[in-house]
């Protein structure tokens, strides 16, 4: 019984892990975008002042 | 008919301007020679076992090996602007793809004539019986993995890595053709009646029409945008 | 509105999930063979099935972009491919842990596993190509030629390796997949599955607005341009 455990715990921690990895990717892919697109709109408008 | 005749014209295009040069073809059979000798390495060449797996050595020894043919194909196109020059001319997308398909589709039979003989004789396999299936076989094999991979070369042709991203995206797809190729060869070489496999040849045939057909029908939208 | 949905998608699958964790561990009965190990099934085969529907999924957006040429079919065209990857590696990750304690062997090439594979390397392939091009359109095009290939081409892989299989011998499958399941693991099964859609839904929501995110950066970067 014991034995079988640790397979069940390897296989349900792998599974978090790449969720949680993934949600993690998307979380920071998602500043890094939203960081772009202020500096660009940032440009935009000292563009337009000039 | 206009795709007839536009299909000749670019295959026999393609195919002359290879028999110049003979580069492609000269390269494929040499890395063909190159891994029956790795084979070699692999494992034992003259044990029962390396008599079940034939079909599928040879397979392999074919998809790497044409794998270079297929990137060529629409390669060689972009110096000079030639691939815009042929998208430009009267001739729609799918004789281009047909012609160039059918280019291809020689140049790996001829490879695949050439390296099988030199496989029977490396691996003491008997390729003569039944040499009508056979080529039958090599024919429905090379034309499912020409269409799909001659499709995939003019999709790549601009891409970063193409030579690895074809193999990448071509082999998944044509799996079913492998596949059955391999059962159908692997059969044949030992011998066997062929009848119980004719359910790989329909699967042969049933996906050289389908990607034929999706082939034709993408192929506009590959070459223009 | 596309916030909402997806907030409400989020807590759903967060909820649901809870429910499935508790459903799995505290309430479905042991299995008589396989003991412990065999809840592994509740979390592992849901995924497959979730990353099957993506690739469909693609398709039918990658059909409906090259007609209409909506940049938002290709949002979700790449929004379910690149979901649809990770649930397909859920699968294969924890399918291992599962077939070392009751078949003795970490792997096997059987049909479902071999597809499993398979679909793992076109969403693969997808991806890399997708990040290989920078043209936003010959690289929405182009993955969408490649998806309606992979698609097409998955389900003949599937079943072609069903017969290609059969043909060879392969470990006999310890029960619990299908063959005279107790109902309520029917029910738990069912659940998690669709537990599992719901989050795939959640994440295709949260990837989609990222693919958007990533538009209007794309069209600010040509009026800069323009403008300079």
């Amino acid at each position: 019984m014991e034995e079988n455990f640790k397979w069940l715990w390897y296989a349900f921690s792998a599974a978090w892990v790449l969720v949680v990895a993934y949600l993690f990717s998307l979380s920071r892919r998602e500043s890094k975008l939203r960081d772009e697109l202020e500096s660009l709109k940032l440009m935009i408008q000292e563009k337009r002042q000039k | 008919m206009d795709v007839l005749r536009g299909t000749f014209i670019i295959a026999f295009k393609d195919l002359r301007v290879e028999l110049r040069s003979k580069e492609v073809i000269n390269a494929a059979l040499s890395f063909a020679l190159v891994i029956l000798l790795l084979f070699s390495f692999a494992f034992d060449p003259s044990a029962e076992e390396t008599r079940e797996i034939s079909g599928g050595l040879l397979w392999l020894v074919f998809i790497f090996a044409g794998i270079l043919v297929l990137n060529r194909s629409f390669a060689r196109e972009t110096v000079n602007d030639c691939l815009d020059g042929l998208v430009a001319s009267p001739l729609s997308g799918a004789p281009i793809l047909l012609g160039k398909a059918v280019s291809n589709t020689v140049l790996l039979l001829v490879l695949e004539l050439v390296t099988l003989p030199i496989f029977g004789i490396f691996y003491n396999v008997r390729w003569t019986v039944g040499l009508g299936w056979l080529l039958l076989v090599l024919l429905l094999g090379t034309w499912g993995l020409t269409v799909v991979g001659t499709l995939f070369s003019a999709l790549t042709v601009n891409v970063s890595l193409r030579e690895a991203m074809l193999p990448l995206l071509v082999f998944p797809i044509t799996l079913p053709i492998l596949m059955a190729a391999v059962q159908l060869t692997t059969t044949l070489f030992s011998g066997e009646p062929i009848a119980p496999d004719m359910v790989w040849l329909r699967v042969l045939i049933g996906c050289d029409i389908i990607f034929t057909v999706l082939a034709g029908a993408l192929v506009e939208s590959v070459l223009v945008g | 509105m596309k916030n909402r949905s997806s907030a409400i998608l989020a807590a759903a699958s967060g909820v649901m999930l809870v429910i499935t964790l508790y459903l799995t561990f505290l309430w479905v009965p042991m299995e008589r063979t396989m003991g412990v190990v065999q809840r592994i099934f509740y979390f592992h085969v849901p995924p497959f099935f979730v990353a099957g529907a993506a690739i469909l999924a693609g398709l039918v957006a990658s059909i409906r972009f090259l007609i209409t040429r909506d940049y938002r079919f290709d949002d979700l065209a790449v929004s379910a491919i690149e979901v649809g990857w990770v649930f397909d590696s859920i699968n294969l990750v924890m399918g291992p842990f599962w077939a070392r304690p009751v078949w003795g062997i970490w792997w096997t090439w059987d049909a479902r596993l071999t597809s499993a594979f398979v679909l793992w390397l076109m969403f693969a392939g997808y991806l890399i190509l997708r990040r290989a091009v920078d043209d936003p359109s010959a690289r929405a095009v182009m993955c969408s030629v490649v998806v309606i290939f992979q698609a097409v081409g998955g389900v003949i892989v599937y079943m072609a390796n069903r017969w290609w299989r059969t043909q060879h011998p392969q470990p006999v499958m310890g029960g619990g997949q299908g063959s005279g399941l107790d109902p309520r693991m029917w029910y738990v099964f069912l659940f998690s599955l669709a537990t599992m859609l719901v989050l795939f839904g959640a994440l295709l929501q949260t990837r989609r607005r990222l693919e958007r995110l990533r538009r209007e950066i794309d069209g600010l970067r040509r009026t800069v341009h323009s403008e300079a």
